[in-house]
């Protein structure tokens, strides 16, 4: 079955090597941005599709940039950082 | 800017050591068979997605699937504990973009949606029951929906 894998976690894709993945600049468990924004989902799953036949290699990664908005003063790296490590939120 | 998860992650089990990554034996590869406005495409996920009147995932190694409907409007819960997890139990579009694939069907950038998506919950420890139960069960049930790619999304 051919697959193509859509991700956040690129290190870790890195390790595992799926045939062919598109690591997505988002925070980890929301690939496809901010909930209940069906156009930007839409919109970020296209452009991942668009890639599904430009795979030179099998475990190559394409990098596709993000869809979300940081609120100010707050990186959604920081964010998901403390959501991991279960510590308060700034 | 991409994050590193792994160090968070290490940080996050210490003092125990972080848990390690499986790596395949070799990369699979199957090619595409047909272009992408011809092709019918499944989604799985690994974010423990269910219908409310389906069983119920546990936590630690549930290496079962649940059928999906294709169906935007047919709702779904989630059961993955995550700390990560307040946005997709908002709306497990964030993962599992159902609506979205409808529509890039209805465009015509994909031929169809299969009548099934498939959710499972990801994290299962067990090597083995991947790779000779899960796996090929997966792959079978998506053959007979005559699908053509399948997305992973990770969660």
């Amino acid at each position: 079955m051919p697959t193509l894998l859509i991700g956040t976690v690129r290190d870790i894709v890195e390790r595992v090597k799926p045939p062919r993945a598109v690591c997505v600049d988002n925070p980890v468990g929301r690939t496809f941005g901010r909930p209940r924004a069906s156009r930007r989902h839409e919109a970020l799953l296209a452009k991942a599709l668009g890639h599904a036949y430009g795979f030179k290699r099998k475990g190559q990664i394409i990098d596709l940039p993000g869809n979300w908005t940081d609120r100010p003063g707050a990186s959604w790296q920081d964010m998901v950082r403390r959501e991991i490590l279960r510590l308060p939120r700034r | 800017m991409a994050l590193d998860y792994l160090p968070i992650l290490a940080e996050n089990a210490a003092p125990r050591p972080p848990r390690k990554l499986y790596r395949a034996p070799r990369i699979g590869w199957q090619p595409l068979a047909r272009p992408l406005n011809e092709m019918r495409v499944s989604l799985v996920t690994s974010a423990a997605i269910r219908h409310t009147n389906q069983r119920a995932f546990t936590a630690g190694g549930d290496a079962s699937h649940r059928r999906i409907a294709a169906d935007p409007a047919v709702e779904v819960t989630v059961d993955h504990h995550s700390p990560v997890g307040a946005d997709v139990r908002r709306d497990a579009a964030v993962v599992f973009p159902r609506r979205a694939l409808q529509e890039l069907a209805r465009k015509g950038v994909i031929g169809s949606v299969a009548p099934a998506h498939f959710s499972i919950y990801g994290g299962i420890g067990d090597h083995a029951a991947i790779t000779e139960r899960l796996a090929p069960e997966l792959a079978r049930k998506l053959a007979a929906m005559r699908v053509d790619l399948a997305l992973m999304v990770p969660y």
